[in-house]
């Protein structure tokens, strides 16, 4: 019975490179990745995305085959690695790629040999380990050992490295949280181009959620060990499915609200749902959503300001004695005192 | 339907997958420490089976003599060397100390002299035939007062061991918040009251496992008591394995000795794992300000002056004359190269088959900590821990009664030697597996190679070095090791150490001095080793934060 239902499920997961189902890892009292489920397509470049502790790395953890799970199913590329009768390929069987967080480049071993490391004797090793170099933007480094390169170098050699056996499945830990600021904006859009010209399919991990949102096709927010949900980057942001994830996913305003339908009235005046609702709910108004304009006899009031060149922010009491923030642009100076009138941009989503 | 019935075979029991056992290393790992396990167990063995006669030898006043020697010199030798460390920590740590620092390092090199060292410069200076009574011999001074017996035998074992005490004093001294005594100052009490009332209590600890370390050295030392001739437990064994044709009594001593040297081993946990007195404020102390010595400066460095001269001078004194006397005789480089050649064979392929066994451990140890990895690594320390003299013995018996084909052979005596100081090789080995990020072995994992093909192209170039200084160590320790040299050697296998130690038996002082020499420069090597080591230890903190994600590499782009 179980091997037919196993044969069923085979032609389903082909077009996916990676398929998880019902995975559940625990340590002790502990549940670190609670039946997760989570199906990426081929090609596409996935975030996992959620607050540290939340499991998202010992998901890619079990992905990779370094931790054992206590259930559930894994197959990559259409084939079982973690199989329901409970085996699991060890990891250099998986065909998976990683960047690791701290890069782990092997020391002792030149930066050509250590993207050359995972080809094996196969022929054309040399040309794929200078095609990589190439792309990776590293030509005339590779006699260069590890220690001898700046953290944006090692990053790239780590990638290509992973890269060069072409895995069915990259899987990238925290690939940019050792790079600082200013690096990591040239070396995200980097990654992006050379994942885009070798066509793999790669999951990274981030707690970053701007990071999420301007570099995957695909955002899996996990919370609790749980994926919470999945949506391209401007769907997550402006829909997300709970109000955890509204508050995780950007800033936002949780204020008290009526609905009706399509309409919901709330201390910022009558809004329109993105979903319909009826009731009490609580509707969640990104801060850039929101408009403001002096006017001395408008019922709100202006309670602080933070000044960033670009916008600013400014806090809010609103009529009924709610508070909100607004994010808007930084050519009126607003004050403490001050009186504004609200206007609302686009729709807005009721929990 | 079919969806429902899905989801029940894929979330299966939650029990059944766990990470698999690494099979091959336990197995590698087990035969290690059984290995050194083995043997000493089956002394038990003898001991337990051995006659009446054998048990009725322990009631004999003879063997009560040796029980009551062995202690009064275990205790005698921890009282005094207490007596010597105490003063010279404060002074190098708290007080204004002229050259402090040289002293701070100057008073802890009598460690790199081997024991047997310390007894040949005893003899040959304060002998009957020495260089002091040469020296008086044209006053009409016939002969001195005898160094041998407990009184010799207490003062050179003092001088070779309180170092230890000083060790572990000096480290808690400078745990010791200055704030506390600040305190106790400022409510009234005296200098004088504050160290009695404040200062050394906080020591107590220290100074108790300092005082343990060196009794067990005295009870473990075969070096010193059987130069100076005093019947202590080690040398009333070697007397009675090599003067009676039934070994029994010689095993019932050494079952005394291991019971003797496991409670004082325990003792030393119960101190040690007590909850310290360690300081209550959170905050970095600052920098103690020394104590002014006054007056009292220079009889404070007369007092570590005349220490280090005895503990170091003497000994490079001694062997320098007779150095010196033997070559002007033209005698004194005989048979030294056979000796040392042996020494270099036997020590270097100790070396190899040492950290060959320690390899599996360390990396159990290491990568798949547990209760089973730790059981075995603690197995792996018992031949370390317990006197080398009963290691020795253990093996002669296993050796003559088990395998009598390895009895008196080579590959015995490095059975030995690895059974004796496997700990050193697993010690480094372990060191460098942990300064190594785990992350790059699952890097090769994930490029698709396999554990073993992972341990050949990854782990063992990067823990090279460790391996290098565990196998140096080896090397060094093994050089200088006595006992196990004397009990498992092949018959007609001179090394530099047993020659020392029959020259000086036999008063050929002239024909000591050489190889005594050489020992000393290899044995002071073998402590610089350790030193860069205990250094090398205190690596993977600095390592950590950049594991963390903390810091960034440090080099730009």
């Amino acid at each position: 019975m179980a091997s037919m239902k196993a044969r069923r499920i085979q032609p389903q997961m082909s077009s996916a490179a990676l398929d998880i189902q019902g995975l559940t890892r625990r340590y002790g009292p502990l549940t670190a990745v609670d039946s997760v489920d989570l199906t990426v397509a081929a090609g596409q470049f996935l975030a996992l995305l959620g607050p540290s502790g939340c499991g998202k790395t010992t998901l890619l953890r079990l992905v990779a085959g370094f931790e054992q799970p206590d259930a559930g199913l894994i197959s990559i590329g259409g084939r079982a690695v973690v199989s329901p009768c409970g085996v699991g390929l060890p990891p250099e069987e998986r065909s998976i790629g990683m960047v690791f967080q701290d890069y782990a480049l092997f020391p002792h071993l030149s930066v050509e040999q250590n993207v050359a490391y995972g080809l094996g004797r196969a022929t054309g090793r040399a040309a794929r380990v200078a095609e990589l170099l190439a792309l990776v933007g590293l030509e005339g480094l590779g006699r260069r050992m590890p220690h001898a390169l700046s953290g944006g170098q090692q990053q790239r050699v780590a990638l290509a490295r992973a890269l060069a056996p072409r895995p069915a499945l990259l899987l990238l830990d925290e690939p940019f949280s050792n790079l600082d600021a200013g690096l990591r904006q040239a070396v995200r859009a980097d990654v992006r181009r050379i994942l885009r010209h070798e066509q793999v399919t790669a999951i990274f991990v981030t707690h970053d959620q701007e990071e999420a949102l301007s570099l995957a096709d695909v955002v899996a927010v996990m919370l609790k060990g749980r994926i919470a949900q999945v949506a391209r980057p401007r769907e997550l942001y402006e829909r997300p499915l709970s109000r955890d994830v509204g508050a995780f996913v950007g800033a936002a305003n949780f204020l008290p609200a009526e609905a009706d339908g399509f309409i919901a009235s709330c201390a910022l005046g009558r809004l329109t749902l993105a979903r319909p609702a009826r009731g009490a709910v609580e509707v969640l108004v990104r801060p850039e959503l929101i408009a403001l304009t002096p006017d001395p006899r408008a019922p709100h009031q202006v309670t602080e300001r933070s000044y960033y060149g670009a916008d600013q922010l400014v806090e809010l009491r609103l009529a009924g004695g709610a508070r909100a923030r607004a994010r808007v642009p930084a050519w009126h100076d607003f004050a403490p005192g001050d009186r504004v009138a609200t206007a609302v941009h686009g729709p807005v989503v009721a929990f | 339907m079919a969806t429902v019935d899905h989801r029940l075979t894929l979330n299966p029991p939650a029990t059944r997958r766990r990470t698999a056992r690494p099979w091959l290393l336990l197995a590698l790992s087990t035969l290690v420490v059984a290995l050194v396990v083995l043997p000493i167990g089956y002394l038990a063995l003898r001991a337990a089976s051995a006659g009446p006669e054998a048990w009725g030898a322990l009631l004999r006043p003879r063997t009560l003599r040796v029980f009551t020697g062995s202690a009064a010199l275990a205790l005698g030798t921890a009282a005094l060397s207490t007596l010597l460390a105490l003063p010279v920590a404060w002074l190098t740590v708290a007080s204004d100390l002229p050259l402090r620092r040289f002293w701070a390092v100057a008073t802890l090199l009598p460690l790199a002299v081997p024991s047997y060292i310390f007894g040949f410069a005893m003899v040959a200076v304060l002998g009957p035939r020495g260089m002091l009574q040469q020296a008086l011999a044209p006053l009409g001074v016939e002969r001195l007062p005898s160094i041998y017996g407990f009184g010799g035998a207490l003062l050179t074992l003092t001088l070779c061991s309180y170092p230890y005490v000083l060790l572990t004093v000096r480290a808690a001294l400078r745990r010791c918040d200055p704030a506390v005594e600040e305190a106790a100052r400022s409510m009234g009490d005296g200098p004088r009251a504050v160290f009695l009332r404040v200062l050394l209590p906080q020591l107590r600890p220290a100074i108790a496992v300092g005082a343990l370390l060196v009794a067990l050295y005295a009870l473990s030392d075969f070096g010193v008591v059987s130069l100076l001739q005093f019947d202590s437990f080690t040398r009333a064994i070697y007397m009675q394995y090599r003067g009676s044709f039934d070994r029994s009594g010689a095993a019932v001593l050494a079952l005394m000795l291991v019971l003797l040297t496991l409670g004082l081993l325990w003792l030393e946990h119960l101190i040690r794992g007590r909850p310290s007195m360690s300081r209550t404020t959170c905050a970095v102390a600052r920098p103690r300000r020394p104590v002014a010595l006054g007056p009292w400066r220079w009889p404070a460095v007369l007092f570590c002056a005349s220490l280090v001269l005895l503990g170091v001078g003497l000994p490079l004194f001694a062997l320098s004359y007779w150095l010196i006397r033997g070559l002007s005789n033209g005698q004194a480089l005989v048979s030294l190269w056979q000796a040392s050649a042996n020494s270099l064979l036997a020590g270097a392929l100790a070396a190899a088959l040492a950290v060959v066994c320690a390899l599996p451990i360390a990396i159990l140890a290491v990568r798949h900590p547990g209760r089973l990895s730790q059981l075995l690594e603690r197995g792996a320390y018992l031949g370390y821990a317990l006197p080398g003299i009963v290691v020795a013995l253990a093996l002669v018996f296993f050796g003559a009664n088990v395998v009598p084909l390895l009895y008196q052979t080579l590959p015995m005596l490095l059975i030995g030697y690895t059974v004796r100081f496997l700990p050193q090789a697993v010690g480094s080995v372990r060191t460098s597996l942990q300064q190594m990020n785990p992350r790059v072995e699952e890097a090769a994992r994930a490029l698709g190679r396999r554990p073993l093909s992972v341990l050949t192209s990854v782990t063992t170039p990067l823990v090279a070095p460790g391996l290098l200084a565990g196998a140096a160590l080896v090397f060094l320790t093994t050089i200088k090791e006595l006992p196990t040299t004397l009990l498992l050697g092949p018959s007609g296998f001179p090394t530099l150490a047993t020659m020392v130690w029959s020259a000086t038996s036999e008063a050929l002082f002239t024909r000591a001095a050489a190889p005594a020499l050489l020992l000393m420069l290899l044995s002071a090597l073998a402590m610089a080793l350790m030193v860069a080591q205990d250094h090398a230890a205190e690596e993977p903190l600095r390592y950590n934060g950049q594991y963390e994600g903390t810091s960034h590499p440090a080099t730009d782009e």
